[in-house]
């Protein structure tokens, strides 16, 4: 078991879809972030799941170090996402008092 | 390239054209006049030259100058040239062009005298005289359209020289107009000859191609195609039934224009085309049949139109529309040389007739209308006797040129005998209609206070056209057997005997005269004013203007029709239709614009399944 993808992948697909779920059906947003958190890390761990075992996985195309690489990437995309949404949750609860998503639709058309 | 010295004739009056053109207002008026009256006498001293040596035997030559234009066709690659055509036909048509046409310069240089535009007059003028010297001297079909076009357009630029009247302005539009159709009818006429025979030379298509197209078993289907767009060609530029209406409108021009344009030259040229296509027309009976029965129809009916105007000028030019009815007449019962002849002796005292119409015109300061005229006589006799002369000529009289050629034209019609009846009524209604004009206008009380007296000039020339309206008359014999292209040719030969019908013609001819002067002599009112009705539908052509009128109306109110209903739907009911149907598109598109990023996630979750399941089952795995 330790030594095929399939696990680590159902692990991944489980921890995205809890996120997905959780961001489709949260009002507040913090968890609603703390969720896509979660689906981002998901991902991180089928790359890395896919990286680590890709000698086996046959079709694949991308080699052993590709999996880090995007993980990297998927991390500080992360952090940058969870800074710059942080600060408009902040903001938007100065002015607001209140961060429920299900109030905040000035864009509807 | 060759030289042939009538060139010179086409190269004169387009560098005369130019000339006045670009330096006539810097040389002044009297150099204009000098260069445009000189530029066409010594184009008449060449076409005399010509004449001379040709004289009394001539033989055809044809010259090509350059390549004109070249067509590709599945046969080959034929040629046309620039070229220029001398036999009997173009010199006689050449030395009335240049000889009439110096005279009328030459009356115009006093007559214009003036006019704010007269350098402007003699460059159209030349103008005119190049165009129809192109016209004549062509050696094909599609020089001639360029000739054939080019008179229309002087005739329409000299027909608008008052520019400011509104009446000269719509007279030249309904002039182009009218002529533009006679142009389409020609061209297509050509097209189709090029198409079939594949040349248009005159040479070949008219001597040495006939029996090609004898052997042609197709040419029932293009040949009359040919013969009616020459016809139509013909009619509209000689102002015959039922491309007639634009000749008396004509009248507004200035007289010498008149005199030169609409009765000696450019409206005798459907006469010339005719007969220069006589082997063509004679290769289908029933066309000639059909010219001459439309010839003595427009004569008749252009006739009885004349004796009912009061404009003098008007009176001359359906009497012209009415000769030229009697040219066609000649030509349909195939006397060329008879209807040739006549078209120079009406080219004499028509010309004449004009320009001492033109005369009276200025003695009575502009007054056309007959009514106002009269007792002219006392003022300006030595016109009236001109005018009287020409009249004679015009009339049929004895022994002036008009008798001998009007007396052809109807023994030619002899077989006929319903056309030969009809030509002799309009004769004589001819004859009468001319009374009825000098008398009117010469007789009776005066009604002109201190008359404008002719100068030099016009009287000079004048009397050349007099002395020449007597004596042409006499040379039609040696004229017919100048004209017969060879031995063989038929329909050249001119009666010239003393019949005992010539004689009775003449003295019913001096009757209508007499009758004439016994109603207008002494200045009574027109006989023909009684009935206003009837008189106002007869001096208007048989309201044939108002006919053409009722037709372009039904177009006119079809245009507006269609500018009401059908434009409403093209530029707004449509277009407003695609515009509001955006608009409800993107309208009903803006509901799944919630607000609610709950919806926009779902949404793209979905859609990402589905693009997952598209890649799965059918792309095999990719996207792309």
């Amino acid at each position: 078991m330790a030594n095929s993808p399939e696990l680590y992948l159902l692990i991944s697909g489980l921890v995205f879809t809890i996120g997905l779920v959780g961001l489709i059906i949260r009002r507040n947003p913090l968890v609603m972030f703390m969720s896509i958190e979660l689906m981002l890390n998901a991902s991180n761990l089928a790359f890395m799941t896919f990286s680590r075992f890709s000698e086996q996985v046959p079709g694949l195309k991308g080699g052993p170090s590709d999996g880090p690489v995007f993980t990297f990437v998927v991390m500080t995309i992360a952090a940058a996402e969870a800074v710059v949404g942080l600060a408009i949750i902040i903001t938007i609860f100065r002015t607001r008092r209140m961060v429920d998503v299900d109030a905040l639709t000035e864009l509807k058309g | 390239m060759q030289f042939d010295s009538m060139i010179l004739t086409l190269i004169l009056p387009v560098l005369g054209a130019l000339l006045i053109g670009t330096m006539g207002s810097r040389w002044g008026r009297n150099s204009a006049a000098v260069v445009a009256s000189g530029s066409i006498f010594l184009s008449f001293l060449v076409v005399l030259c010509n004449l001379w040596q040709a004289w009394p035997n001539p033989v055809a030559r044809s010259v090509d100058l350059w390549k004109w234009a070249s067509f590709t066709l599945d046969s080959g690659t034929h040629d046309i040239y620039f070229g220029i055509y001398v036999d009997a036909l173009s010199l006689t048509l050449m030395a009335v062009i240049t000889g009439v046409g110096f005279l009328i310069h030459w009356f115009s240089t006093e007559y214009m005298k003036g006019d704010p535009g007269y350098t402007r007059y003699f460059c159209y003028l030349n103008l005119f005289i190049a165009a129809m010297t192109l016209l004549v001297l062509a050696n094909n079909f599609a020089l001639l359209i360029v000739g054939w076009g080019g008179v229309g357009f002087a005739s329409f630029a000299l027909i608008g020289f008052w520019r400011e009247k509104p009446s000269a302005a719509a007279a030249a539009k309904k002039a182009f107009v009218m002529n533009v159709i006679g142009d389409i009818g020609l061209m297509i006429a050509v097209f189709v000859l090029f198409q079939n025979l594949h040349t248009l030379d005159y040479a070949t298509v008219l001597h040495d191609g006939l029996d090609t197209i004898r052997l042609d078993s197709s040419r029932g289907q293009w040949l009359p195609l040919v013969l009616l767009g020459l016809l139509v060609g013909a009619y509209a530029k000689s102002a015959q039934l039922p491309l007639h209406t634009w000749l008396p409108d004509a009248m507004e021009g200035p007289t010498p224009v008149s005199a030169l344009i609409h009765a000696a030259t450019m409206v005798t040229a459907g006469v010339y085309l005719l007969v220069r296509t006589h082997p063509l027309l004679e290769l289908s009976p029933a066309f000639l049949q059909m010219v001459a029965v439309l010839g003595a129809i427009t004569a008749l009916y252009a006739a009885y139109c004349a004796l009912y105007q009061t404009d003098l000028k008007r009176v001359l030019a359906y009497s012209t529309m009415s000769q030229l009815g009697y040219m066609f007449l000649a030509v349909g019962v195939g006397a060329y040389s008879a209807a040739i002849f006549h078209l120079v002796t009406h080219a004499f005292f028509k010309a004449l007739l004009f320009l001492s119409a033109g005369i009276v015109i200025h003695a009575a300061h502009g007054e056309q209308d007959m009514r106002r005229l009269g007792g002219l006589y006392k003022d300006i006799p030595y016109t009236a006797w001109m005018f009287g002369i020409g009249g004679l000529a015009l009339a049929g009289m004895f022994p002036f040129a008009g008798y001998f050629s009007k007396e052809a034209i109807l023994h030619a019609a002899h077989g006929h005998i319903v056309l030969y009846l009809i030509g002799a009524v309009v004769a004589l209604m001819t004859a009468f209609y001319t009374g009825r004009a000098f008398f009117m206008t010469f007789f009776g009380p005066q009604r002109v206070e201190s008359p404008h007296l002719p100068g030099g000039p016009t009287v000079i020339s004048c009397t050349i056209l007099t002395i020449l309206s007597v004596v042409a008359g006499f040379f039609a014999a040696p004229f017919a057997r100048f004209l017969t292209p060879g031995p063989e040719a038929e329909g050249f030969e001119i009666h010239t005997d003393f019949t005992f019908e010539g004689i009775v013609i003449t003295v019913l001819v001096a009757a209508s005269i007499l009758i004439a002067w016994a109603l207008y002599g002494k200045g009574q009112p027109d006989k023909f004013g009684r009935n206003v009705t009837h008189n106002n539908f007869v001096r208007s052509g048989l309201q044939v203007d108002a006919a053409y009128l009722m037709w372009a109306n039904g177009f006119r109110d079809l245009g507006r029709l269609c500018a009401k209903a059908l434009d409403k739907v093209f530029t707004t009911l449509l277009p407003g239709l695609v515009g509001s149907s955006f608009w409800g598109m993107g309208k009903s598109l803006t509901e799944t614009q919630t607000g609610q990023i709950r919806h926009y996630m779902v949404s793209m979750m979905l859609s990402v399944v589905v693009l997952l399941f598209y890649a799965l089952l059918v792309g095999g795995g990719s996207l792309l």
